[in-house]
């Protein structure tokens, strides 16, 4: 394995039985994204997508296969285990913002770090959300609540805080599905510039446009996944 | 309105918790609430079964000397025929109330006499199955062989014979010849005590007391009571100038000179019929109406904190279905639709509840509460219970819609996207904890309290033998007989007795430690002061103390020698006693003392001081034990695992003469577990009550931390996302809780502290309250929480985060 190589699944499975059908959201994934790149899946509804985001974001336990991060196999892991993975090494951005409405947009930033086993400072803590808060050009409104604020804001928000704990992965689940499509252009804007200066991002999205800005695009239906030839972007 | 039924129904079948925990709770305390409303109304509000009730009264007698009162309730049975025979206005019964063996029926069995007047009969307006009661025309001291019995013992004892007025029936060798059963109806005024009923009515003349006790103006009684009906227009007042006037200055004559009681007067109180029924059970009655109040305080608290997460929930269906247009109106009914609902459930498995109960109480207070054979399910009962029942479901249905407002349900689905999701009130969530701990947990400490103290004088240690002993007392002719015939009869019955294997001792004694009340005598001081001490006396043999378990402190007992030559001027004295006169702590064994039983005072040697006993309910009291009884009555005991029975006894003592009948046998455990019934009456509604105060008040905050956490189930799923392990969350819940549960107990000390102060000040109620138990009550609250928050919070954190994401 490449020792650039982020992410790396072998032959990843995931069956989800319900009383009668069976359904492979996913069979036989291989996929590997290496360091510093931009990785764009898209795909019909019902492919797997968010299936195979929430594995690799290790919301989720694969019905069979291995899944590497960082050269550890994190497949097996415990929730415990996996929780302390999903804050030190990945960042996720969704389509609905998540965020936690009690909190105030500071306190929401800052919630990685404090669930991180690695005992941040305070003032550790309250520099780094400053430092994202700029990188999201949302430094004027730290002391709001989520509810006050519109929704491409919101997600900026939101970005922030999938970049607090510096992961080695951004996961992001149609992170425009929910804005217009000015405020989609700006958040796409400033996952391009994340990008550019060195984050790995793993994007799951449904518009054509924003699947090209990613430097590989990946097709995913009915839970098998190629690497999206242009005939096959046509189709999309 | 179909339609809203058929969807509350299935959107209902999808919250079966919410749906069983309101159903519960509603039906439990309603349930009891109705039976307590019942049992009021019978006790407090519900008219006497009597045509004249208003003009029904109890004469209860006072007695006082120099000014003070010295007994109340205890009549003179002059005094009483004296009233009766020159009263002119109103209407009076008199009745005496004691219990014979019918000697001619089957098994001998023991039948409850009342010895009383004809007027009783037509004062109550008593209805008769078969005959009549007493014909007007029989006299005062008539001696005519009559009797009235009751439809129960008519079933009974005559197993309902239809010929019944052809039939006699012999009581103290009288042949009484029966000319009335009353009807079922008729309830009987309990005026000897609570629940006694009479199975056999005979005239008055016929009442057991001896000659002397009936000229005798101070031989005072409990058995006697007066019951009167005023004239049409004639006031309670006047009623008992009338009686004062005629007693009054009689009484005084009558006990000049008497050495009980110096400067004696006698006064009656006129009660109404029914307040002297009611009696002090009023108070228990409020007990049990505190107790159910409370616990319905905690249900509604429980039922709008479900309700209202329950809303929280819907809120965004609410608004979807607001937006495509659904008004106000729509709304409401669906809401209505679904609590009514549930109310109507509740309500019918509250009726249900409540019927079961209601004939389970007329059994089991039998004989502890008043006029409870009068307790039925009753419409009054059932239309409030419909009528509680329709409104509450209303009542939750307009908190609920308040709560919602129409115009925030539109806003709610506009800013829906925004955050994440569901708008709920934190604020809201947290209030609904608290109230729901700050109530549950004065209730708890109050119950378990009750608890503790009334179980606590059950389980006292009686302080003597109370197994393997047995109490007998016989009724004979020989009662009449000068007591130096008597003695060779007991000595005899005493070595019959002895004679029976499992036999070990034989006491001929007066009383059990606990009938401690009956006699009372006093003794004079010699040092000079001539003061007076009134003490508990108890006539005994030699085997009494050993029989009973009663340790001997200091000198010594009787001896069998001194019993049998029956001249013993020697007394023991218990222990409160011997202090009392020896202030100093000087040696009392072996000095004089002077006691007098109702004569002069004599002198008589103190040999020996034995330990005070415990009773319950009875503080310690001073007594004296002389010696020289010589009535029908033995203390048996028996070898442990071995039992003496009443016919075994029976036929043991009739072996000596067989005109010996029982008049009272028990076994003394059973005496003594009656003695505790209220206690334990009280200990099994306070165990009940902590009960369900426990269950509803768990119900209620697992119901509402569930549904806390239930509701924030994707913002944890969020947290979990963003890196919180299963670890993390579950100590942010506790802590979280912890806090609430922090927040509601200062809220409960502050209400227990106040409601104690105000009952306290107000009501000179001493709550005696034990910090154990409170501390116990606390820490069953607490872990209620930390249960209810581990059970709840397991559905999220025992699976992967996706799942709390979807
Ligand atoms: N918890 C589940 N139980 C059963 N089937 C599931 C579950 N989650 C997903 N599926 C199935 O797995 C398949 C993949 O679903 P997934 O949500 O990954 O699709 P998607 O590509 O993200 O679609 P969309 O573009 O609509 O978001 C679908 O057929 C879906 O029905
Ligand atoms: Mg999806």
């Amino acid at each position: 394995m490449n020792k650039d190589t982020v992410i790396k699944l072998e032959e990843i499975s995931k069956l989800f039985s319900s009383e009668d059908v069976d359904t492979y959201a996913l069979s036989s994934v291989d996929l590997e994204i290496a360091k510093g790149e931009y990785v764009s899946i898209s795909g019909p509804s019902g492919g797997g997508k968010s299936t195979l985001l929430s594995i690799l974001g290790l919301l989720d336990q694969p019905s069979s296969g291995k899944y590497t991060l960082n050269g550890k196999l994190v497949s097996q892991l415990d929730k415990n285990d996996s929780a302390a993975i999903r804050c030190d090494e990945i960042g996720f951005i969704f389509q609905q913002f998540n965020l936690i409405d009690e909190l105030s947009v500071e306190d929401n930033i800052s919630l990685p770090l404090r669930y991180s086993d690695k005992n941040y400072s305070e003032k550790e803590i309250s520099e780094r959300v400053q430092k994202c808060l700029q990188q999201v050009k949302m430094e004027h409104r730290r002391r709001h609540k989520p509810n006050q604020l519109s929704g491409g804001q919101q997600q900026r928000i939101a970005i922030a805080r999938a970049l607090v704990a510096q992961p080695s992965i951004l996961l992001v689940d149609e992170p425009t599905g929910n804005l217009d499509s000015k405020n989609g252009d700006i958040i796409m804007q400033m996952l391009s510039e994340l990008n550019a200066s060195g984050t790995t991002i793993c994007m799951v999205t449904h518009d054509p446009r924003y699947a090209d800005m990613a430097t590989t695009q990946y097709y995913l239906l009915d839970g098998r996944i190629t690497l999206a030839s242009p005939s096959v972007k046509e189709a999309i | 309105m179909k339609f809203y039924l058929r969807t509350a129904w299935q959107s209902l079948k999808l919250r079966p918790l919410f749906a069983l925990g309101i159903v519960t709770t509603l039906s439990i305390t309603f349930g009891i609430l109705l039976v307590m409303f019942n049992l009021h109304h019978v006790l407090l509000v519900k008219s006497l079964p009597y045509s004249n009730q208003d003009q029904l009264y109890v004469a209860v007698s006072k007695v006082y000397e120099e000014g003070q009162l010295k007994h109340s309730n205890a009549a003179s049975y002059a005094a009483m025929e004296h009233v009766v025979k020159n009263a002119d206005r109103g209407t009076f019964a008199i009745a005496n109330y004691h219990a014979e063996i019918a000697t001619d029926l089957d098994g001998f069995p023991m039948l409850r006499v009342t010895d009383t007047v004809a007027n009783y009969f037509s004062m109550l307006g008593t209805n008769f199955v078969m005959g009549s009661g007493f014909s007007q025309d029989l006299e005062l001291n008539a001696k005519e062989p009559i009797a009235v019995i009751s439809y129960r013992a008519w079933q009974e004892h005559f197993s309902g014979d239809k010929n019944i007025l052809e039939r006699k029936v012999t009581i103290n060798e009288v042949g009484y010849s029966i000319i009335g059963v009353t009807s079922q109806a008729f309830v009987e005024p309990a005026l000897f005590r609570v629940g006694a009923q009479t199975d056999i009515w005979l005239p008055w003349e016929y009442n057991t007391w001896e000659s002397d006790v009936r000229e005798d103006w101070m031989s005072l009684t409990d058995q006697i009571k007066m019951f009167v009906l005023t004239e049409q227009g004639q006031t309670e007042k006047e009623m008992q100038h009338q009686l004062n006037s005629l007693i009054g200055e009689k009484f005084k004559q009558e006990t000049v000179g008497n050495p009980i009681i110096k400067n004696g007067s006698y006064k009656f109180d006129i009660v109404p019929l029914k307040d002297y029924l009611l009696g002090d059970s009023g108070g228990s009655v409020w007990f049990f109406i505190a107790g159910s109040i409370a616990l319905a305080i905690i249900a509604l608290i429980n039922v709008s904190n479900l309700l209202l997460a329950r809303a929280t929930e819907q809120q965004r269906n609410l608004a979807i279905k607001a937006t495509l247009g659904a008004s106000k109106q729509t709304i409401f009914s669906g809401l209505l639709a679904e609590n009514t609902l549930l109310t109507t459930v509740s309500g019918v498995f509250a009726i249900l509840f409540a019927y079961i109960l209601t004939i389970e109480i007329r059994d089991l207070m039998q004989g502890m509460l008043p006029r409870i054979q009068e307790l039925s399910f009753s419409w009054p009962a059932l239309l409030f219970a419909i009528g509680l029942i329709l409104s509450i479901g209303f009542m939750f249905t307009l908190l609920v819609a308040n709560s919602l407002k129409y115009n925030q349900l539109i806003f709610t689905l506009k800013s829906s996207g925004k955050g994440s999701g569901l708008q709920v009130s934190t604020r809201m969530r947290k209030i609904l904890v608290v109230s729901q701990i700050a109530l549950a947990a004065p209730i708890l400490v109050a119950t378990s309290n009750l608890v503790v103290e009334s179980v606590k004088e059950v389980f006292k240690e009686p302080g003597f033998e109370v197994e393997n002993r047995y109490y007998a007392n016989l009724n004979t002719v020989f009662n009449g007989s000068p007591s130096a015939e008597r003695v060779p009869l007991i000595n005899e019955i005493k070595e019959k007795l002895m004679e029976l294997p499992q036999v070990t001792r034989v006491s001929n004694s007066n009383f059990l430690p606990m009938m401690s009340n009956r006699w009372t005598t006093s003794l004079q001081l010699t040092d000079g002061s001539n003061e007076k001490i009134t003490t508990y006396t108890n006539l005994i043999d030699e085997q009494y103390f050993p029989l009973m378990g009663i340790d001997l402190l200091q000198g010594n007992n009787f001896t069998k020698e001194e019993i049998q030559t029956y001249k013993s001027s020697s007394v023991l004295i218990n222990k409160s006693l011997a202090d009392k006169i020896t202030s100093d702590g000087s040696e009392i064994v072996g000095k004089y003392i002077s006691w007098s039983s109702g004569g002069p005072y004599r002198d008589f040697l103190v040999i020996g001081v034995v330990e005070d006993v415990q009773v319950p309910n009875t503080p310690a009291v001073d007594r004296i034990y002389p010696s020289r009884f010589s009535n029908f009555r033995f203390m048996i005991e028996t070898k442990p695992g071995t039992s003496l029975s009443r016919q075994e006894f029976l036929d043991t003592v009739q072996q000596v003469s067989g005109s010996f009948y029982i008049y009272e046998y028990n076994s003394v455990s059973s005496l003594y577990d009656a003695l505790t019934i209220n206690n334990k009456f009280i200990a099994g509604v306070s165990v009940l009550l902590s009960l369900l105060t426990v269950l509803l008040a768990s119900i209620g905050i697992y119901g509402v931390l569930s549904y806390d956490i239930d509701l924030r189930r994707y913002e944890i799923g969020i947290r979990m996302a963003i890196g919180a392990s299963p670890k993390k969350i579950a100590s942010m819940i506790y802590k979280e809780n912890l806090t609430l549960f922090l927040l509601g107990a200062l809220v409960s000390l502050f209400i227990i502290i106040t409601v104690n102060y105000l009952l306290e000040a107000y009501l000179d109620f001493d709550f005696n309250m034990s910090y154990l138990v409170s501390v116990l009550s606390y820490t069953i609250t607490l872990l209620t929480i930390l249960i209810a928050s581990y059970v709840a919070m397991g559905s999220i954190t025992s699976r992967w985060p996706i799942h709390s994401l979807k």
